[in-house]
Parts: structure tokens; C-alpha cells; sequence
């Protein structure tokens, strides 16, 4: 395999054809470090980019930095308790990494929950609890954990109507059930 | 043994926006970020013709057609930022939904990064009718599928040389979703349905898919 000539999205690279793999003093290693100082694509490129569907991969952002960040585990949690006086605070733990697990609980502090998202630990609330690593450049490896909290907007006009569309189901079969019920009884 | 390096996920919507809505006070007017988030925000460009800002895990264009989210952080955010930007944004009409994965591997030497490009793209073709001194290379494999149980379009997995890591291999996923209708908010509810809840199966097919590849190539 040899370096790509170019990317279809992020416009025009030059890279020498006959330099190979593994030639270090190559003009594709100066490429390599130019992508790695370069977070946004030119104007002028994103405004040729030509979206072909069905396919359509590329992002037009290129996302590279001096730090890799790595997420071990994901669990999705839902506030169970409000937090008491020393301000713990009960959740159910779901494994998204590997959701075959059974679901845990733990408990948590407000301290570990960011300033902004402190008036959101409330009963039934869902956060999110990260496990990872982070790499810097020189391949110091930090573990880092990180908790937030999930923001979903207001109900929508739509999302009121689906609700009570699927409410009214649930209680045409309620009503059924009910019947049966009833009608049972009096056999 | 190849191993992870570095890594990005793309959600990405074709349709008709208006980039000028979305700007990160506007997000956090919604309650989709924080506010600190917002006001820290790296606006690089808000526009009629195109969006582009970054709010630390996530990187945000927006132009006339596509509304792109790209992040190298926790997958799972940007999921919930299109799902709650687009369960208010209900009328926008929207035409498809890419949800995208890419990974960079290290391999434990140039002979296998070779040895993978020729096992991918066999040469015995190509070395018949091109110049023989000049070795064919591998520069890109694409291929089109479908994920198991997937109600997507296309599974599509690119393959290329990485340019980020020293004998690495790139690997760009795309499941790509089309609407039946664009200008129907139905339409639109049910792409958002189908990535809150395939998002997350998507991002760990694609890494299995990935490492799949990885260990067959190099077990022949």
C-alpha cells in the first residue's frame, strides 16, 4: 500500500508517486505533519465538495490532535436518589460497552458532576459515566473518567402528539384487558 | 497484534438547512449543551451559506445541504445532539442519515502493512500491464455491503493507507439511512429513531468489522 494522492473531500494533497512507504525524509512524512497541525478544511474546499449519495462517508472535518483520547467503558445511569447531606446520590449503572451485563448500582457524589450539570441530578435523570485513557504525544498514558449529563430538548408539538396517540393505544388495550378481566370474573 | 491508534465519529444529515440557526447559543438556548460550553465555544465561521464551530467534543459544519458532527471523544454525545437538535428542528427536511466511524491501526511492521495491501488487493493483475520496476500499491479498497440485521441502504467500508500512524491502515464506515420522503417531518422522526437506536451498534460493528479484517489478513 503507498500514501494516498489525495482525499476526495479535504481537496488536494500533493505527495510525491514515486516516494514508497518507509521513507522517512519523504515529502509524504511533511504531508503527515501538515494534516496533523491542520483541524479545518479551507472554505473553498468544503464549497467544491460534491456530495455523491449513497455514499457519502467523509466528514468534512478532519479530526486530529495531540492527544488520543480513548473511551474504555460507556454506562448509561439513571439518578435513583436525590443526593442527601454529605450529597451522595443513588444510580443504576447500564453497560453500553457490553450490554449482556447486568445492570449495577452505584453510588456517586456531586462533587464528580461538573458545576453545569449539578441541577440535573434529579430523580430518573440520565448521565453518563466514561472510563478511558487519554495518550499525548509522547505516549504518556493518563486514565481519565468523566461524567455527564444527558440533555434532550422540551417535548415537541410532534413528540406530544405521538405520545398521546400511543397512550390512548394503551389504554383502548387496558380497556380490553379490563373487560376480559371483568367478563372472567362473572364466569 | 494491530492496535487502536486513533479514531473519529461522524454523524452526518443530507437535506436543506439553514446553517445560520445553528450557532452554539442557540444549542445551549435548547438546553443541548451546556452554557459554559457555548460561550467557550471555537466559532471558525457562522454564515447563511455554512456553520463551523467546535465546543470541545465536538466539531460542528453545517452548509445548505449537509449538517456534519464529528467527534474523537465519547460517540455516544453527539448521538444525543442531533437526536435533541433535530426532535426541535422536527420540519426540517431531511433526506439522509450517515453514521460514520473511522479508525486508524498500527501495524507491527512494514511487511504486514504490505502483506495486508496484497492480500486486499492482490497485484498479479496489475503487475501484467504496469510498468514492472514500479511496484503497484494499494490506495484505497472500497466496499459495499450490509450490516446484519441493518435496515440501512449501504454498509460502506473504505480501506487506505493511514495518514496518521507509522504502517497504519485506515478504515472509514459508513451506514447510510435514505428517507422515502424528504419534505416529511415523519420522515425525519424516523431517521432520528433509527439513530438513537442504531448509532451505538453501528460504532461497534464497524470496530468488529475492522479488527475482523485485521486478524484474517494476516492469519493467511
Amino acid at each position: 500500500m503507498y500514501e494516498p494522492l489525495s482525499d476526495d473531500v479535504l481537496g488536494d494533497r500533493f505527495i510525491d508517486p514515486s516516494v514508497r512507504p518507509g521513507d522517512d525524509e519523504s515529502p509524504s512524512s511533511e504531508t503527515r505533519e501538515n494534516a496533523g497541525s491542520q483541524t479545518w478544511v479551507k472554505i473553498s474546499d468544503i464549497v467544491k465538495t460534491h456530495i455523491t449519495a449513497p455514499f457519502d462517508p467523509a466528514p468534512l472535518v478532519q479530526l486530529q490532535s495531540d492527544l488520543h483520547h480513548r473511551t474504555l467503558n460507556t454506562w448509561e445511569c439513571v439518578v435513583m436518589t436525590a443526593p442527601d447531606g454529605s450529597g451522595d446520590f443513588d444510580a443504576s449503572l447500564h453497560d453500553l460497552s457490553d450490554p449482556g451485563f447486568v445492570d449495577e448500582m452505584g453510588t456517586f457524589n456531586v462533587c464528580a458532576v461538573p458545576a453545569p450539570d449539578r441541577d440535573l441530578i434529579r430523580v430518573g435523570n440520565v448521565f453518563y459515566f466514561f472510563t478511558g485513557s487519554t495518550i499525548d504525544k509522547f505516549g504518556t498514558i493518563e486514565h481519565v473518567w468523566r461524567l455527564r449529563f444527558r440533555r434532550l430538548p422540551r417535548w415537541s408539538r410532534t413528540d406530544l402528539t405521538r405520545v398521546d396517540a400511543e397512550a390512548n393505544d394503551l389504554v383502548e388495550m387496558l380497556g380490553e384487558y379490563r373487560g376480559e378481566t371483568d367478563s372472567a370474573a362473572e364466569r | 497484534m494491530a492496535e487502536l491508534q486513533n479514531e473519529a465519529a461522524t454523524i452526518v444529515l443530507l437535506g436543506s438547512f439553514n446553517p445560520r440557526i445553528f450557532q452554539p447559543f442557540w444549542f445551549a438556548a435548547q438546553d443541548l449543551i451546556r452554557s459554559d460550553e457555548a460561550e467557550k465555544a471555537d466559532i471558525k465561521l457562522i454564515h447563511s451559506d455554512i456553520a463551523m464551530f467546535s465546543i470541545g467534543w465536538a466539531q460542528l459544519q453545517v452548509s445548505s445541504d449537509r449538517f456534519a458532527i464529528s467527534t474523537i471523544k465519547d460517540h455516544i454525545l453527539i448521538r444525543d445532539l442531533v437526536v435533541g437538535t433535530f426532535r426541535v428542528l422536527e420540519h426540517t427536511p431531511v433526506r439522509a442519515l450517515g453514521m460514520n466511524r473511522e479508525l486508524h491501526y498500527a501495524l507491527a511492521s512494514q511487511a504486514q502493512w504490505h502483506s495486508l495491501g496484497d492480500q486486499l488487493a492482490p497485484k498479479e493483475i496489475w503487475r501484467q500491464v504496469l510498468t514492472p520496476n514500479y511496484r503497484p500499491g494499494m490506495k484505497a479498497l472500497v466496499i459495499e455491503g450490509q450490516r446484519p440485521g441493518s435496515s440501512a441502504v449501504t454498509f460502506n467500508v473504505k480501506v487506505e493507507p493511514s495518514r496518521q500512524v507509522q504502517n497504519g491502515v485506515y478504515f472509514q464506515t459508513n451506514e447510510h439511512h435514505q428517507a422515502s420522503q424528504v419534505d416529511s417531518s415523519e420522515e425525519l422522526s424516523k431517521l432520528v429513531d433509527v439513530l438513537e437506536t442504531e448509532w451505538l451498534k453501528v460504532q461497534q460493528y464497524s470496530q468488529t468489522l475492522a479488527e475482523h479484517v485485521l486478524r484474517a489478513a494476516k492469519s493467511e
